[in-house]
Protein backbone atom coordinates (compact mmCIF):
# COMPACT_ATOMS: atom_id res chain seq x y z
CA UNK A 1 0.00 0.00 0.00
CA UNK A 2 0.93 3.55 -0.14
CA UNK A 3 0.38 6.63 1.50
CA UNK A 4 -2.03 7.74 -1.47
CA UNK A 5 -4.56 5.14 -0.92
CA UNK A 6 -4.36 5.70 2.67
CA UNK A 7 -5.58 9.30 1.72
CA UNK A 8 -8.84 7.51 0.79
CA UNK A 9 -9.39 7.11 4.76
CA UNK A 10 -8.98 10.66 5.37
CA UNK A 11 -12.52 11.02 5.78
CA UNK A 12 -12.59 8.92 8.94
CA UNK A 13 -9.05 9.05 9.72
CA UNK A 14 -6.38 11.84 10.42
CA UNK A 15 -4.30 10.05 7.95
CA UNK A 16 -0.97 12.39 9.42
CA UNK A 17 -1.66 11.48 12.93
CA UNK A 18 -1.98 7.98 12.01
CA UNK A 19 1.32 8.03 10.21
CA UNK A 20 3.07 9.89 13.38
CA UNK A 21 1.75 7.17 15.46
CA UNK A 22 3.72 4.70 13.07
CA UNK A 23 6.98 6.55 12.53
CA UNK A 24 6.22 7.39 9.05
CA UNK A 25 6.47 3.46 8.04
CA UNK A 26 3.46 2.38 5.89
CA UNK A 27 3.62 -0.86 6.63
CA UNK A 28 3.04 -0.56 10.30
CA UNK A 29 0.02 1.53 9.31
CA UNK A 30 -0.95 -1.32 7.32
CA UNK A 31 -0.75 -3.87 9.51
CA UNK A 32 -2.56 -1.65 12.46
CA UNK A 33 -5.72 -0.84 9.88
CA UNK A 34 -5.70 -4.74 9.46
CA UNK A 35 -6.06 -5.25 13.32
CA UNK A 36 -8.71 -2.52 13.85
CA UNK A 37 -10.40 -4.16 10.69
CA UNK A 38 -10.53 -7.14 12.73
CA UNK A 39 -11.00 -6.08 16.32
CA UNK A 40 -13.36 -3.24 15.84
CA UNK A 41 -15.59 -5.48 13.58
CA UNK A 42 -15.67 -8.09 16.70
CA UNK A 43 -16.33 -5.20 18.91
CA UNK A 44 -19.47 -3.78 17.39
CA UNK A 45 -20.63 -7.29 16.78
CA UNK A 46 -20.20 -7.78 20.26
CA UNK A 47 -21.77 -4.32 21.67
CA UNK A 48 -25.05 -5.58 19.16
CA UNK A 49 -25.23 -8.85 21.42
CA UNK A 50 -25.04 -7.21 24.56
CA UNK A 51 -27.60 -4.48 23.36
CA UNK A 52 -30.07 -7.54 22.88
CA UNK A 53 -29.00 -8.67 25.77
CA UNK A 54 -29.53 -5.27 27.91
CA UNK A 55 -26.59 -5.85 29.49
CA UNK A 56 -25.43 -2.31 29.57
CA UNK A 57 -22.24 -3.08 32.00
CA UNK A 58 -20.84 -5.01 29.32
CA UNK A 59 -22.14 -2.14 26.29
CA UNK A 60 -20.29 0.41 28.66
CA UNK A 61 -17.14 -1.96 28.94
CA UNK A 62 -16.54 -3.11 25.33
CA UNK A 63 -17.39 0.94 23.68
CA UNK A 64 -14.70 1.85 26.25
CA UNK A 65 -12.29 -0.24 24.98
CA UNK A 66 -13.44 0.45 21.38
CA UNK A 67 -12.95 4.13 22.16
CA UNK A 68 -8.96 3.69 23.19
CA UNK A 69 -8.52 1.60 19.93
CA UNK A 70 -10.00 4.18 17.52
CA UNK A 71 -8.05 7.12 19.04
CA UNK A 72 -4.94 5.42 18.93
CA UNK A 73 -6.10 4.61 15.37
CA UNK A 74 -6.57 8.33 15.14
CA UNK A 75 -10.08 7.25 13.68
CA UNK A 76 -11.48 10.52 16.07
CA UNK A 77 -15.23 11.02 15.10
CA UNK A 78 -15.74 6.92 15.70
CA UNK A 79 -13.81 7.31 19.00
CA UNK A 80 -16.27 10.06 20.10
CA UNK A 81 -19.22 7.90 19.01
CA UNK A 82 -17.83 4.52 21.08
CA UNK A 83 -17.02 7.08 23.92
CA UNK A 84 -20.52 8.79 23.94
CA UNK A 85 -22.25 4.90 23.62
CA UNK A 86 -19.72 4.53 26.52
CA UNK A 87 -21.21 7.34 28.21
CA UNK A 88 -24.94 6.57 27.49
CA UNK A 89 -24.23 3.10 28.92
CA UNK A 90 -24.30 4.27 32.17
CA UNK A 91 -27.33 6.34 32.70
CA UNK A 92 -29.64 6.16 29.49
CA UNK A 93 -32.41 3.95 28.08
CA UNK A 94 -31.60 1.08 26.04
CA UNK A 95 -33.11 2.99 22.85
CA UNK A 96 -30.84 5.54 23.45
CA UNK A 97 -28.07 3.42 23.47
CA UNK A 98 -29.54 1.41 20.50
CA UNK A 99 -29.54 4.38 18.41
CA UNK A 100 -25.95 5.57 19.17
CA UNK A 101 -24.91 2.09 18.26
CA UNK A 102 -26.67 2.21 14.91
CA UNK A 103 -25.23 5.56 14.29
CA UNK A 104 -21.56 3.88 15.26
CA UNK A 105 -22.19 0.73 13.40
CA UNK A 106 -22.90 2.72 10.22
CA UNK A 107 -19.81 4.55 10.21
CA UNK A 108 -17.73 1.90 10.88
CA UNK A 109 -19.31 -0.05 8.14
CA UNK A 110 -18.36 2.85 6.18
CA UNK A 111 -14.72 2.84 7.44
CA UNK A 112 -14.31 -0.77 7.21
CA UNK A 113 -15.09 -1.50 3.37
CA UNK A 114 -12.50 1.23 2.40
CA UNK A 115 -10.01 -0.15 4.56
CA UNK A 116 -11.08 -3.48 2.80
CA UNK A 117 -10.68 -1.87 -0.40
CA UNK A 118 -8.03 0.30 -0.02
CA UNK A 119 -5.83 -1.47 2.59
CA UNK A 120 -6.50 -4.93 2.95
CA UNK A 121 -6.84 -6.00 -0.58
CA UNK A 122 -3.90 -6.96 -2.68
CA UNK A 123 -5.18 -5.16 -5.75
CA UNK B 1 18.78 4.50 21.95
CA UNK B 2 17.81 2.76 24.93
CA UNK B 3 19.97 -0.09 26.79
CA UNK B 4 17.60 -3.42 26.58
CA UNK B 5 15.12 -2.58 29.71
CA UNK B 6 12.23 -5.01 29.70
CA UNK B 7 8.75 -3.77 29.56
CA UNK B 8 5.58 -5.23 29.88
CA UNK B 9 2.59 -4.25 27.93
CA UNK B 10 -0.69 -5.40 29.57
CA UNK B 11 -3.65 -4.62 27.53
CA UNK B 12 -6.98 -6.17 26.14
CA UNK B 13 -7.54 -3.78 23.11
CA UNK B 14 -5.50 -5.18 20.79
CA UNK B 15 -5.04 -2.52 18.36
CA UNK B 16 -2.97 -0.26 21.27
CA UNK B 17 -1.12 -2.95 22.78
CA UNK B 18 0.43 -3.16 18.93
CA UNK B 19 0.98 0.39 19.13
CA UNK B 20 2.84 0.34 22.19
CA UNK B 21 4.75 -2.60 21.28
CA UNK B 22 5.76 -0.99 18.25
CA UNK B 23 6.87 2.50 19.66
CA UNK B 24 8.83 1.16 22.33
CA UNK B 25 10.52 -1.16 20.33
CA UNK B 26 11.18 1.61 18.15
CA UNK B 27 12.59 3.21 21.58
CA UNK B 28 15.11 0.56 21.65
CA UNK B 29 12.87 -1.84 24.69
CA UNK B 30 13.00 -4.83 24.72
CA UNK B 31 8.48 -5.89 25.31
CA UNK B 32 6.21 -8.64 25.92
CA UNK B 33 2.67 -8.32 26.06
CA UNK B 34 -0.35 -9.68 28.04
CA UNK B 35 -3.86 -9.45 26.75
CA UNK B 36 -5.24 -9.14 30.78
CA UNK B 37 -3.84 -8.40 34.55
CA UNK B 38 -3.78 -12.19 35.66
CA UNK B 39 -1.48 -12.68 32.62
CA UNK B 40 0.06 -9.63 33.45
CA UNK B 41 0.66 -10.42 36.61
CA UNK B 42 1.97 -14.02 36.32
CA UNK B 43 4.98 -12.54 33.89
CA UNK B 44 5.62 -9.84 36.31
CA UNK B 45 6.37 -12.48 39.18
CA UNK B 46 8.85 -13.70 36.91
CA UNK B 47 11.16 -10.58 37.98
CA UNK B 48 12.42 -9.95 34.33
CA UNK B 49 10.37 -6.56 33.83
CA UNK B 50 11.39 -3.41 35.59
CA UNK B 51 8.56 -1.22 33.82
CA UNK B 52 5.28 -2.30 33.21
CA UNK B 53 2.65 -0.42 30.86
CA UNK B 54 -0.76 -1.16 31.50
CA UNK B 55 -4.35 -0.34 30.50
CA UNK B 56 -7.07 0.67 33.15
CA UNK B 57 -9.69 -1.00 32.34
CA UNK B 58 -9.70 -5.00 31.57
CA UNK B 59 -11.40 -7.77 32.04
CA UNK B 60 -10.83 -10.04 34.92
CA UNK B 61 -8.46 -7.54 37.02
CA UNK B 62 -8.36 -3.77 36.51
CA UNK B 63 -4.72 -1.63 35.78
CA UNK B 64 -5.23 -0.42 39.50
CA UNK B 65 -5.45 -3.71 41.06
CA UNK B 66 -2.97 -5.29 39.01
CA UNK B 67 -0.82 -1.98 39.98
CA UNK B 68 -1.35 -2.66 43.64
CA UNK B 69 -0.68 -6.46 43.92
CA UNK B 70 2.39 -5.85 42.20
CA UNK B 71 3.23 -3.59 45.03
CA UNK B 72 2.41 -6.07 47.74
CA UNK B 73 4.52 -8.49 46.30
CA UNK B 74 7.22 -6.48 48.02
CA UNK B 75 9.76 -7.62 44.85
CA UNK B 76 13.34 -7.42 45.38
CA UNK B 77 13.68 -4.68 42.40
CA UNK B 78 11.25 -1.92 41.95
CA UNK B 79 8.56 -2.17 39.21
CA UNK B 80 7.89 1.09 37.73
CA UNK B 81 4.27 1.16 36.96
CA UNK B 82 2.72 3.48 34.25
CA UNK B 83 -1.42 3.48 34.04
CA UNK B 84 -2.89 3.58 30.58
CA UNK B 85 -6.36 4.64 30.30
CA UNK B 86 -9.26 6.84 28.29
CA UNK B 87 -10.48 8.05 31.27
CA UNK B 88 -8.59 11.35 31.96
CA UNK B 89 -10.38 12.20 35.43
CA UNK B 90 -9.27 12.62 38.69
CA UNK B 91 -11.07 9.69 40.11
CA UNK B 92 -9.20 7.04 38.29
CA UNK B 93 -6.02 9.35 38.24
CA UNK B 94 -6.33 9.35 42.02
CA UNK B 95 -7.46 5.30 42.20
CA UNK B 96 -4.21 4.90 40.21
CA UNK B 97 -1.68 6.96 42.21
CA UNK B 98 -3.47 5.17 45.22
CA UNK B 99 -2.53 1.74 44.19
CA UNK B 100 1.20 2.75 43.93
CA UNK B 101 1.00 3.47 39.80
CA UNK B 102 4.40 6.11 38.84
CA UNK B 103 2.98 8.18 36.23
CA UNK B 104 -0.37 7.93 33.92
CA UNK B 105 -1.04 7.92 30.25
CA UNK B 106 -3.51 9.31 28.60
CA UNK B 107 -5.21 7.00 25.33
CA UNK B 108 -4.36 8.25 22.71
CA UNK B 109 -0.89 8.09 23.69
CA UNK B 110 1.78 10.49 21.32
CA UNK B 111 4.95 8.72 20.81
CA UNK B 112 6.55 11.51 21.89
CA UNK B 113 5.08 11.66 25.61
CA UNK B 114 5.58 8.32 26.01
CA UNK B 115 9.54 8.12 25.27
CA UNK B 116 9.63 11.18 27.59
CA UNK B 117 7.72 9.56 30.37
CA UNK B 118 9.71 6.09 29.88
CA UNK B 119 12.70 8.17 30.50
CA UNK B 120 11.70 9.71 33.25
CA UNK B 121 10.93 5.85 34.35
CA UNK B 122 14.08 5.21 33.61
CA UNK B 123 15.55 7.72 35.32
CA UNK B 124 13.85 7.05 38.78
CA UNK B 125 15.05 3.19 37.76
CA UNK B 126 18.52 4.32 37.41
CA UNK B 127 18.44 6.39 40.31
CA UNK B 128 17.57 3.75 42.41
CA UNK B 129 19.69 1.20 42.06
CA UNK B 130 22.93 3.46 41.96
CA UNK B 131 21.66 5.07 45.28
CA UNK B 132 21.05 1.93 46.58
CA UNK B 133 24.51 0.22 45.18
CA UNK B 134 26.67 3.29 46.66
CA UNK B 135 25.29 2.86 50.05
CA UNK B 136 25.60 -0.83 50.46
CA UNK B 137 29.27 -0.48 48.93
CA UNK B 138 30.51 2.65 50.73
CA UNK B 139 28.87 0.65 54.09
CA UNK B 140 31.05 -2.38 53.31
CA UNK B 141 33.79 -0.51 52.83
CA UNK B 142 33.49 0.87 56.40
CA UNK B 143 33.07 -2.45 57.48
CA UNK B 144 36.90 -3.54 56.39
CA UNK B 145 38.23 -0.27 57.58
CA UNK B 146 39.74 1.25 60.62
CA UNK B 147 39.65 4.89 58.83
CA UNK B 148 37.69 7.70 61.10
CA UNK B 149 33.83 7.27 61.00
CA UNK B 150 33.61 11.02 59.03
CA UNK B 151 36.78 10.44 56.55
CA UNK B 152 34.12 9.36 53.72
CA UNK B 153 31.84 12.25 54.66
CA UNK B 154 34.69 14.72 54.35
CA UNK B 155 35.83 13.22 51.30
CA UNK B 156 32.58 13.61 49.44
CA UNK B 157 32.44 17.31 50.35
CA UNK B 158 36.39 18.09 49.82
CA UNK B 159 35.80 16.42 46.32
CA UNK B 160 32.72 18.49 45.49
CA UNK B 161 34.11 21.88 46.62
CA UNK B 162 37.02 21.06 44.17
CA UNK B 163 34.87 19.94 41.02
CA UNK B 164 32.41 22.43 42.13
CA UNK B 165 34.86 25.22 41.39
CA UNK B 166 36.72 23.74 38.34
CA UNK B 167 32.94 23.39 36.91
CA UNK B 168 33.18 27.77 36.91
CA UNK B 169 36.69 27.49 34.44
CA UNK B 170 36.28 28.04 31.39
CA UNK B 171 38.57 24.95 30.42
CA UNK B 172 36.75 22.67 32.66
CA UNK B 173 33.16 23.53 31.51
CA UNK B 174 32.49 21.00 29.08
CA UNK B 175 33.99 18.16 31.55
CA UNK B 176 32.40 19.47 34.49
CA UNK B 177 28.77 19.86 35.19
CA UNK B 178 26.09 20.05 37.66
CA UNK B 179 25.38 16.01 36.95
CA UNK B 180 29.59 15.56 37.15
CA UNK B 181 29.42 17.48 40.50
CA UNK B 182 26.87 15.69 41.94
CA UNK B 183 28.42 12.30 40.77
CA UNK B 184 31.94 12.93 41.75
CA UNK B 185 30.07 13.97 45.60
CA UNK B 186 28.18 10.28 45.93
CA UNK B 187 31.22 8.48 44.38
CA UNK B 188 34.06 9.39 46.18
CA UNK B 189 33.60 7.34 49.25
CA UNK B 190 34.02 4.55 47.04
CA UNK B 191 38.01 5.71 46.81
CA UNK B 192 39.17 3.20 49.04
CA UNK B 193 36.47 -0.23 47.97
CA UNK B 194 38.77 -2.09 47.02
CA UNK B 195 40.21 -2.75 50.61
CA UNK B 196 37.89 -4.98 51.24
CA UNK B 197 40.38 -7.34 49.36
CA UNK B 198 43.06 -6.60 52.04
CA UNK B 199 44.15 -9.35 54.72
CA UNK B 200 43.22 -8.26 58.03
CA UNK B 201 46.89 -8.68 58.69
CA UNK B 202 47.90 -5.57 56.57
CA UNK B 203 44.94 -3.44 56.26
CA UNK B 204 44.45 -3.54 60.42
CA UNK B 205 48.00 -3.62 61.13
CA UNK B 206 48.76 -0.51 63.67
CA UNK B 207 51.54 1.85 62.71
CA UNK B 208 53.84 1.62 59.62
CA UNK B 209 53.84 -1.21 57.08
CA UNK B 210 56.75 -3.01 55.83
CA UNK B 211 57.98 -2.65 51.91
CA UNK B 212 55.81 -5.97 51.41
CA UNK B 213 53.07 -5.37 53.46
CA UNK B 214 52.65 -1.76 51.31
CA UNK B 215 52.90 -3.49 48.29
CA UNK B 216 49.89 -5.40 49.22
CA UNK B 217 48.08 -2.52 50.45
CA UNK B 218 48.75 -0.38 47.30
CA UNK B 219 46.71 -3.66 45.36
CA UNK B 220 43.81 -1.74 46.85
CA UNK B 221 43.29 0.49 43.74
CA UNK B 222 43.07 -2.41 41.46
CA UNK B 223 41.10 -4.81 43.09
CA UNK B 224 38.60 -1.48 44.08
CA UNK B 225 39.29 -0.04 40.12
CA UNK B 226 38.41 -3.69 38.93
CA UNK B 227 35.43 -4.52 40.45
CA UNK B 228 33.82 -1.56 39.66
CA UNK B 229 35.31 -1.83 35.64
CA UNK B 230 33.26 -5.37 35.56
CA UNK B 231 30.18 -3.42 36.95
CA UNK B 232 30.41 -0.47 34.56
CA UNK B 233 31.38 -2.78 31.68
CA UNK B 234 28.05 -4.25 32.28
CA UNK B 235 26.25 -0.93 32.70
CA UNK B 236 28.24 1.45 29.92
CA UNK B 237 25.34 3.89 30.12
CA UNK B 238 26.34 4.68 33.84
CA UNK B 239 28.27 7.33 33.83
CA UNK B 240 28.76 7.28 37.71
CA UNK B 241 30.25 3.80 37.75
CA UNK B 242 33.13 5.15 34.88
CA UNK B 243 33.17 8.42 37.98
CA UNK B 244 33.86 5.49 40.60
CA UNK B 245 35.82 3.20 38.42
CA UNK B 246 38.64 5.61 37.68
CA UNK B 247 38.24 7.64 41.60
CA UNK B 248 39.11 3.35 42.77
CA UNK B 249 41.84 3.27 40.68
CA UNK B 250 43.44 6.55 40.23
CA UNK B 251 43.48 8.33 43.32
CA UNK B 252 47.01 7.49 44.42
CA UNK B 253 48.39 8.46 40.89
CA UNK B 254 50.38 11.69 41.03
CA UNK B 255 50.83 14.24 38.74
CA UNK B 256 54.26 13.70 38.06
CA UNK B 257 54.25 9.79 37.51
CA UNK B 258 55.55 8.99 40.76
CA UNK B 259 52.42 7.32 42.01
CA UNK B 260 50.74 4.19 41.88
CA UNK B 261 49.44 1.38 40.63
CA UNK B 262 50.48 2.42 36.73
CA UNK B 263 52.71 5.46 37.28
CA UNK B 264 50.05 7.64 34.97
CA UNK B 265 50.84 11.11 34.57
CA UNK B 266 49.00 14.41 33.94
CA UNK B 267 46.32 14.21 32.36
CA UNK B 268 46.48 11.10 31.73
CA UNK B 269 45.41 10.77 35.14
CA UNK B 270 41.19 10.77 34.90
CA UNK B 271 40.34 13.86 36.66
CA UNK B 272 37.71 12.59 39.03
CA UNK B 273 41.53 10.84 40.37
CA UNK B 274 42.93 14.34 40.57
CA UNK B 275 40.26 15.65 42.24
CA UNK B 276 40.39 13.01 44.94
CA UNK B 277 43.75 12.41 45.13
CA UNK B 278 43.97 16.01 46.46
CA UNK B 279 40.92 15.95 49.04
CA UNK B 280 41.98 12.38 50.05
CA UNK B 281 45.55 13.89 51.07
CA UNK B 282 44.43 17.13 52.30
CA UNK B 283 42.06 14.90 54.90
CA UNK B 284 44.66 12.47 55.96
CA UNK B 285 47.09 15.99 56.55
CA UNK B 286 44.00 17.61 58.39
CA UNK B 287 43.31 14.67 60.82
CA UNK B 288 45.18 13.07 63.74
CA UNK B 289 46.96 9.93 63.20
CA UNK B 290 49.18 7.67 65.66
CA UNK B 291 52.13 9.28 65.62
CA UNK B 292 51.21 12.39 64.90
CA UNK B 293 48.53 15.37 65.85
CA UNK B 294 46.50 16.45 63.29
CA UNK B 295 48.40 19.31 61.47
CA UNK B 296 46.62 22.58 60.92
CA UNK B 297 45.05 23.85 57.56
CA UNK B 298 48.35 26.33 57.07
CA UNK B 299 50.61 23.38 57.22
CA UNK B 300 48.37 21.04 54.84
CA UNK B 301 47.85 24.30 52.91
CA UNK B 302 51.75 24.42 52.62
CA UNK B 303 52.59 20.56 52.42
CA UNK B 304 50.27 20.50 49.17
CA UNK B 305 51.49 23.54 47.72
CA UNK B 306 54.84 22.08 47.66
CA UNK B 307 53.09 19.23 45.91
CA UNK B 308 51.62 21.16 43.43
CA UNK B 309 52.89 20.32 39.68
CA UNK B 310 54.27 16.83 41.40
CA UNK B 311 52.63 15.36 43.20
CA UNK B 312 48.53 17.19 42.25
CA UNK B 313 47.37 18.85 39.53
CA UNK B 314 48.45 22.23 39.45
CA UNK B 315 44.52 22.91 38.34
CA UNK B 316 43.28 21.24 40.97
CA UNK B 317 45.66 23.06 43.70
CA UNK B 318 44.27 26.46 42.39
CA UNK B 319 40.78 25.13 42.99
CA UNK B 320 41.69 24.49 46.30
CA UNK B 321 43.76 27.42 47.32
CA UNK B 322 40.32 29.31 45.39
CA UNK B 323 37.81 27.52 48.02
CA UNK B 324 39.85 27.09 50.94
CA UNK B 325 38.08 28.71 53.69
CA UNK B 326 35.47 25.87 52.56
CA UNK B 327 37.56 23.33 53.03
CA UNK B 328 38.67 24.76 56.40
CA UNK B 329 34.83 25.01 57.54
CA UNK B 330 33.99 21.65 56.24
CA UNK B 331 37.75 19.99 58.35
CA UNK B 332 35.99 22.17 61.55
CA UNK B 333 32.46 20.82 61.05
CA UNK B 334 33.13 16.97 60.45
CA UNK B 335 36.85 16.95 62.44
CA UNK B 336 37.00 13.86 64.35
CA UNK B 337 39.37 10.67 64.47
CA UNK B 338 43.18 9.62 63.19
CA UNK B 339 44.25 9.37 59.79
CA UNK B 340 44.26 5.82 57.60
CA UNK B 341 47.80 3.85 57.36
CA UNK B 342 46.77 3.60 53.33
CA UNK B 343 47.75 7.46 53.47
CA UNK B 344 50.97 7.47 55.59
CA UNK B 345 53.74 6.56 53.06
CA UNK B 346 52.04 9.72 50.97
CA UNK B 347 52.35 11.89 53.97
CA UNK B 348 56.04 10.57 54.78
CA UNK B 349 56.68 11.51 51.36
CA UNK B 350 55.04 15.21 51.56
CA UNK B 351 56.23 15.43 54.98
CA UNK B 352 59.70 17.17 53.98
CA UNK B 353 57.96 19.86 52.41
CA UNK B 354 56.87 20.94 56.09
CA UNK B 355 60.30 22.32 56.94
CA UNK B 356 59.64 25.12 54.57
CA UNK B 357 56.41 25.88 55.53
Amino acid sequence: MDTERLEHLSKFIDVDDLMKRCFGRIDFATLILGVLNDSCEADVCELEEALTEANAQRVAKVSHRLKGALANSAAFSLSKKADELSTSAHDSSTSEMSERLVDLRREWDQLAALINDQVTSKS
Amino acid sequence: MTACLRVLVVEDDVVSAKFLENALKHFGYDVDCARNGCEGYDLVRTGRFSMVISDFDMPGMYGDELCRKIREGHRSSYVYFVLLTSHGDTDHIIAGLQAGADDFLVKPFSPDELRVRLRTGERTLSLQSRDVMLFTLANLMETRDNETGLHLERMCEYSRIIADELSQWDNYRNEVDGDYVQLIYLTSPLHDIGKVGVPDRVLLKPGKLTREEFDVMKQHTVLGGKTLAAIAKAHPAERYLIIARDIAMTHHEQFDGSGYPHGLAGKDIPLSGRITALADVYDALTTQRVYKPKFSHEKARGIILEGKGTHFDPDMVQAFLNREDEFIRIANLLDSGTVPPTLLPAIDQLVPALAKC
